[in-house]
């Protein structure tokens, strides 16, 4: 048949898939070309095979060589014995059964002619990705409790090796067991990643806060100069049909009082369950027994009642006057002009011993009421000495809160007051964030923080 | 009404490089089949024999003209002495306006068993390229 072609037949055409006619071999079943004498070479004529990347126990894979190459009589795999790869005839399957780092495959397609066809494919089977269970849960620890271990395994599944950052901070793993050290202060997040065996990995991070505790026996009273007005002491109250007139300090010389019986705020307010002073959001306050000092810091515990005007009280009324609406429940009596009133502003503030700086009302409307969940807050000012009242703006803006607590600090409260401070109120009221004894101050210039008192 | 035609021709000898001394070439189709509205039955058609050097020239009707098409030819030989030998057994004629050889017919047999599922068709390179469209089901060999 071959001489008859050599001698009667030139060319041989087909239409391709596109409808172009194209040129053609005419090969026997061996692969020998009977248009031209001798043996042609498998051709890879089909699409190349895309890389594969499974998991072990995953779907397997199968590709027919048949359809990757023309002229083939048969067909071979390298590099051989790959754990799951098999070859039956032109059948080339894939079953992740075990990892297999990534591999470069060649699949060769052979007849007679001594040059194979070859096609190569990068093999990657990997381990099960590990994944997250059950999230870490965050810790709130107090300096001094007992190490905190947990169970890996328990939070995330198919992890060969975990790590945890920041390392050298009171967290470490051994294997995989995570200890949490409440040896010292700290108030951060972890990041612990589990990895598998082929190095994929997932990620979980918790929060630790790891409380001061407090000295034995301190209260606001060992703040030096400082009047501690504690509204949880029914013995230093006058209270009346429910209406506190007067509370007297624990320490110090400054008392609240309220002598206008319609103004006067409510006995039973409650401040992390404990019973305390409610302001009720509608004109209610008191003014201070006499004037703050100069520069003072005043602490406060509260808690914002979510029926109450805490937006106006507390963050102003932006549609009176933007630049003069008061952001914390403290006021000035009588006419200051808005000059004096911004330069009388807040230094910095702490909510539960860190800084904040809310650049709107919103914001700062947020810090003070977190979740409605009692909350400190420290107020430093370079002219207090102009606040008269507490619960109240001028007249405008009241307070819809519970008070327990009122420390008016002459000057700044000092790192190791705020610590003890913070741990006190913790204890108290259940106030869960730690505090931060940084020194950093914000000032209204390059915080952005805009806290007027008017 | 007048149905297809091709000329077939051979030439015969034997393995010692002798002309054969055949007297008779038959080729008998193995079904019958449909064209142009006759029926095609199954007799042997004679061919035209040279008994001197075996060659054998005969008009025989193409397969591929007919209606189902599948129709095939066996050829039977028959010699001097009076004995025959049967020839080839399946012998699928194509249509053609000019004659063909036996070794034609025989490698068209093979080669559109070649190139199946394609259709064959043989034919000269002009008359490729005169086609339009070309039929994507068919492989075309090109003579020459």
């Amino acid at each position: 048949m071959r001489d008859y072609i050599s001698r009667h037949i030139s060319a041989v055409y087909v239409t391709d898939a596109k409808g172009n006619p194209a040129p053609s071999a005419l090969v026997d079943e061996a692969g020998v070309s009977l248009l031209v004498s001798g043996l042609l070479p498998p051709r890879a004529t089909g699409a190349a095979i895309a890389d594969w990347t499974g998991a072990v126990g995953g779907k397997r894979a199968t590709f027919d060589l048949a359809a990757c190459f023309t002229g083939a009589t048969s067909y071979s795999v390298s590099p051989k014995n790959l754990p799951g790869v098999t070859l039956a005839g032109s059948v080339l399957t894939i079953a992740p059964t075990a990892v297999i780092a990534p591999t470069v495959v060649t699949v060769g397609a052979h007849n007679t002619h001594p040059t194979p066809a070859l096609m190569t494919f990068t093999l990657s089977v990997n381990a099960v990705a590990p994944t997250v269970i059950g999230p870490l849960p965050d810790q709130i620890l107090a300096v001094g409790d007992a190490d905190i271990l947990l169970a890996l395994d328990t939070h995330f599944a198919d992890a060969a090796s975990y790590a945890v950052s920041p390392e050298g901070q009171g967290v470490t793993i051994s294997g995989h067991t995570l200890t949490i050290s409440a040896a010292a202060e700290r108030n951060a997040i972890y990041k612990v990643m589990a990895t598998n065996g082929t190095g994929q990995s997932v990620s979980d991070s918790f929060t630790l806060a790891v409380a001061a505790t407090p000295s034995p026996g301190w209260t606001p009273a060992a703040i030096s100069g400082a009047s501690w007005l504690d509204m949880t002491d029914a013995r230093t109250m006058t209270v009346a049909d429910n209406r506190v007139a007067r509370v007297a300090p624990r320490s110090g010389g400054v008392s609240l009082v309220q002598t206008t019986a319609a103004h006067q705020p409510y006995a039973d307010g409650a401040v992390g369950g404990v019973t305390s002073v409610r302001f009720s959001g509608a004109r209610t306050f008191f003014n201070f027994s006499k004037p703050l000092p100069a520069a003072a810091t005043v602490c406060f515990v509260m808690q914002s009642l979510g029926s109450c005007t805490l937006q106006s009280a507390l963050g102003g009324d932006p549609t009176v006057d933007a630049s003069r609406a008061p952001m914390v429940p403290l006021g000035q009596q009588g006419a200051v002009s808005p000059e004096v009133v911004r330069s009388a502003g807040v230094v910095t503030w702490r909510r539960n011993g860190e800084l904040q700086a809310p650049k709107t009302r919103g914001s700062a409307y947020d810090l003070l009421s977190p979740d409605m969940a009692p909350s400190l807050h420290e107020f430093q000012m370079t002219a207090a000495s102009g606040i008269v009242a507490f619960g109240a703006a001028p007249f405008k803006y009241y307070l819809g809160a519970s008070v327990a607590e009122v420390i008016i600090v002459p000057g700044v409260l000092s790192d190791n007051d705020r610590t003890n401070l913070n741990a006190y109120v913790r204890a108290k009221y259940g106030i869960g964030e730690v505090p931060v004894t940084s020194t950093t101050t914000a000032t209204p210039t390059d915080s952005g923080a805009v806290i007027h008192i008017v | 009404m007048p149905i297809s035609q091709t000329t077939i021709t051979g030439s015969v000898k034997t393995p010692a490089n002798r002309e054969a001394k055949i007297t008779g070439v038959t080729f008998q189709l193995s079904d019958l089949d449909y064209e142009a509205g006759e029926i095609i039955v199954a007799n042997p058609i004679a061919a035209t024999v040279d008994p001197e050097n075996g060659d054998f020239s005969v008009a025989l009707w193409p397969n591929d003209a007919g209606m189902d098409g599948n129709t095939r030819y066996a050829m039977t030989f028959a010699f001097s002495d009076g004995s025959s030998l049967p020839g080839l057994k399946s012998v699928y004629i194509r249509a053609s306006d000019t004659p063909k050889t036996m070794e034609d017919v025989a490698f068209e047999t093979k080669a559109a068993a070649a190139v199946a599922p394609y259709e064959l068709r043989v034919l000269t390179q002009a008359e490729y390229e005169a086609l339009s469209p070309k039929a994507p089901t068919t492989a075309y060999l090109i003579r020459g």
